[in-house]
C-alpha cells in the first residue's frame, strides 16, 4: 500500500470539499497582505541600513591647504595635492603665476592634468579641454568650469584657499 | 578455471544490477534517461550559432573555478589588493596564468553571450513561447557585463580606479537637468552610486562592496537565472529559423550522446583557446591606483563599453537645460532596452512589416555597436579626424544657440 498517494488523495478531497471560492479569496487575499507587510518591513530595514551607512564625506570643514613643495615648483608645471578628500592640481605658468583647481573633471570625475606644451588642462578619459588660467570648459564634453581655489602665497609657504 | 571467472563476472553483473535497481528506486535515473533521449537538436546551416549558449556556459563555470582560485590569494582593500595580486602574479606558481585565464575568460565570456543574443535575435527566438528565455537571457546579459564591471575595481590598479569612477558618475547622470532641484526628483542614480561607493569617493568600504558584490551577490543572481534559462531551453528546444522550418531542410539528431559530444568538443576548443591566451598573452596589471594623479593619456575601458564610451565623447556639453553626457546614456540605454523588449513589440509573426522592423533595427544596433566600438578605437589617439567628428553636434548646438 502507498501511503504517500493516499495522502495526497485525502487533500484533494479535502479541498474540494471544505474550501469555497471566497474563503479561497480571503485567504489569498490576507495571506498576501501579510507577505507583503513584511516585505515592505525588512525592506525598510534594509534599505535604511544601506543608505545611512554611506560616508558622504563633508569637506567643507576644510578651508586652505598648505601644498608641501610648491615653492620649488618650476614655471610651466602643475603638482596634485589633496584638498580635504578632493584631488587637486596647483599650475605654476611660465610668468610663475599659481592657479589652483579641483582636478575632478566635472564631465565624469575623472583627473585632469595640466599639458604645458599646449598649455592647457585636459582629461584624458573623454578628451574634454579646460583654461588654465581661468578653469573654465572650453571644448569637449565637461559641462562645467572646474571648482577653483585662491591661492595665497604666504611667508611661510603656499595656500590653497576654498574660493 | 573458466567456471569459476564466469561466476565471479555474474556475482558483478548481479551487484551492479542491483545498485542501479536501488538508485533507481531513489533518484529515478531510467525516467531521467527516458526524457532526455527524446531531447534532440536540429542540424542545418544555421546549427553553429547552437554552440554559443553552451560556450557561454563554460567560460561561466572556468569563471567560478578561477575565481575561486583567485579567492585562496586575493586580499580586498586599499593596502593590501593591489600587493596581493603583484603577489599572486610573481611568487604565487602559476598565479599568472589562473589570473590571466580568469581575465580572459571573462572577456570570451562577454563575447559569447553576445553572439549567443545576437544570434538568437535574427533567428527571432524571442518569439512565442519563449519570450522568457529572451528576457532571463538579456538579464544574464546584463549580470555578465555587471559582473566585468565589479571584477575590474578590484585589483586596484590605475585603469581600475578610473573605470570604475567615471561607470559610477554614469550611473548617477539621472539628475538629467543642470539644476540643484532636479535632484530632487531623480535621486535613484545618485543613490545607488553612493550605496555602491559607500559615499562621495571611492575609498576601501568601494573595494569591499565590489568584492562582496563580485564574488557572492552577483554570482548567485546569475545562477538563479541561469538555471530558470536552462530549464526554459530544455522545455521550449532549440528554435528552427522560419525559412529553414519551412524547407524543411534539417534533420534532427539526439542531444545525447550526439550533440552533447560536439558541445564537448566546442568546450575543448575554448579551453585550448583559453589556455593559449592565457599563457602567451598574460593579462596586463598596471600599477597601484593613486587617487590623485591624472588619468593616463589613452586610457579607455574594456572593448564592451568602448561605443557608450565613444558615444559620450560626441555628445554637447549641454542641449538646453538637458545635461549632455545624459543624451548620450539614454541613447545607448534606449536603443539596448528596445533591443531586449523585442518579444514585446515584434511578438509572433515571422513575416509581415513588425518581423522586418524587428530585424532591420536588430542590424541597426548591431552595427552602430560594431561602428561605435570601431570609432573609439581609432579616437584614442585624439587625431585630427577624429577631433572634428566629436566637435561637430557641439558646434551645431552651439550655432543654433540652444547649448555648448
Amino acid at each position: 500500500m502507498n501511503t504517500e498517494n493516499s495522502n495526497a488523495t485525502n487533500q484533494e478531497i479535502e479541498q474540494e470539499q471544505v474550501v469555497s471560492p471566497a474563503k479561497r479569496a480571503f485567504i489569498f487575499a490576507t495571506v498576501s497582505g501579510a507577505a507583503a507587510a513584511f516585505a515592505a518591513g525588512i525592506g525598510f530595514v534594509a534599505f535604511r541600513y544601506v543608505v545611512t551607512g554611506n560616508d558622504t564625506g563633508n569637506d567643507s570643514a576644510v578651508t586652505e591647504v598648505k601644498i608641501d613643495g610648491a615653492a620649488e615648483m618650476p614655471a610651466n608645471s602643475s603638482k596634485t595635492f589633496k584638498f580635504g578628500s578632493k584631488p587637486s592640481i596647483l599650475i605654476k605658468d611660465p610668468a610663475g603665476a599659481y592657479f589652483a583647481y579641483c582636478s575632478v573633471c566635472t564631465h565624469l570625475g575623472c583627473n585632469v592634468a595640466f599639458q604645458p606644451d599646449q598649455e592647457r588642462i585636459f582629461c584624458a578619459c573623454h578628451g574634454g579641454v579646460y583654461d588654465f588660467k581661468t578653469g573654465k570648459n572650453v571644448s569637449g564634453p565637461p559641462p562645467a568650469p572646474l571648482s577653483v581655489y585662491k591661492v595665497e602665497v604666504k611667508p611661510n609657504g603656499i595656500y590653497a584657499l576654498r574660493a | 578455471m573458466n567456471l569459476q571467472l564466469e561466476k565471479i563476472d555474474r556475482q558483478i553483473g548481479q551487484t551492479l544490477q542491483n545498485i542501479e535497481f536501488e538508485l533507481n528506486e531513489r533518484l529515478k535515473i531510467k525516467e531521467i534517461a527516458e526524457v532526455a533521449s527524446h531531447k534532440t537538436v536540429p542540424i542545418h546551416q544555421q546549427s553553429i550559432w547552437y554552440y554559443f549558449g553552451g560556450i557561454s556556459l563554460f567560460f561561466f563555470a572556468v569563471q567560478m573555478f578561477t575565481g575561486i582560485l583567485l579567492l585562496f590569494q586575493y586580499e580586498a582593500g586599499i593596502g593590501t589588493a593591489h600587493a596581493s595580486m603583484l603577489k599572486l602574479i610573481n611568487k604565487v606558481e602559476f598565479g599568472r596564468v589562473i589570473r590571466s585565464a580568469h581575465s580572459w575568460s571573462a572577456n570570451l565570456m562577454v563575447l559569447s553571450v553576445m553572439i549567443h543574443m545576437f544570434s538568437a535575435y535574427f533567428m527571432k527566438a524571442y518569439q512565442k513561447p519563449r519570450e522568457f528565455t529572451w528576457i532571463s537571457g538579456t538579464i544574464l546579459l546584463f549580470l555578465t557585463v555587471t559582473l566585468g564591471f565589479t571584477g575590474y575595481l578590484l585589483p586596484w590598479d590605475d585603469l581600475a580606479y578610473f573605470a570604475t569612477k567615471v561607470g559610477l558618475e554614469i550611473a548617477q547622470t539621472t539628475p538629467w537637468v543642470q539644476a540643484e532641484w532636479s535632484k530632487t526628483f531623480f535621486w535613484p542614480g545618485q543613490l545607488a552610486a553612493d550605496i555602491l561607493r559607500g559615499g562621495g569617493d571611492i575609498t576601501n568600504i568601494t573595494i569591499q562592496r565590489f568584492f562582496g558584490l563580485h564574488v557572492v551577490v552577483l554570482p548567485w543572481i546569475f545562477t538563479g537565472f541561469l538555471g530558470f534559462h536552462l530549464f526554459l531551453v530544455q522545455l521550449h528546444g532549440n528554435k528552427i529559423p522560419k525559412y529553414i522550418e519551412e524547407t524543411k531542410n534539417y534533420r534532427s539528431i539526439a542531444f545525447f550522446p550526439n550533440f552533447f559530444y560536439k558541445d564537448m568538443f566546442a568546450w575543448l576548443v575554448c579551453l585550448n583557446l583559453l589556455a593559449i591566451l592565457a599563457v602567451v598573452w598574460p593579462w596586463h596589471l598596471g600599477p597601484e591606483a593613486d587617487p590623485l594623479a591624472a588619468a593616463i593619456e589613452g586610457i579607455h575601458p574594456e572593448w564592451y563599453f568602448m561605443a557608450p564610451f565613444e558615444l559620450l565623447k560626441w555628445t554637447p556639453a549641454a542641449v538646453g537645460p538637458i545635461n549632455g553626457k545624459f543624451i548620450g546614456i539614454a541613447l545607448f540605454g534606449g536603443v539596448s532596452v528596445l533591443l531586449f523588449l523585442v518579444p514585446l513589440w515584434d511578438p509572433h509573426t515571422n513575416t509581415g512589416r513588425f518581423a522586418r522592423i524587428g530585424t532591420y533595427y536588430g542590424i541597426f544596433s548591431l552595427f552602430g555597436l560594431l561602428l561605435f566600438t570601431f570609432f573609439a578605437y581609432w579616437c584614442l589617439d585624439n587625431n585630427s579626424m577624429c577631433n572634428a567628428m566629436h566637435g561637430f553636434f557641439p558646434s551645431l548646438v552651439h550655432t543654433l544657440g540652444i547649448g555648448h
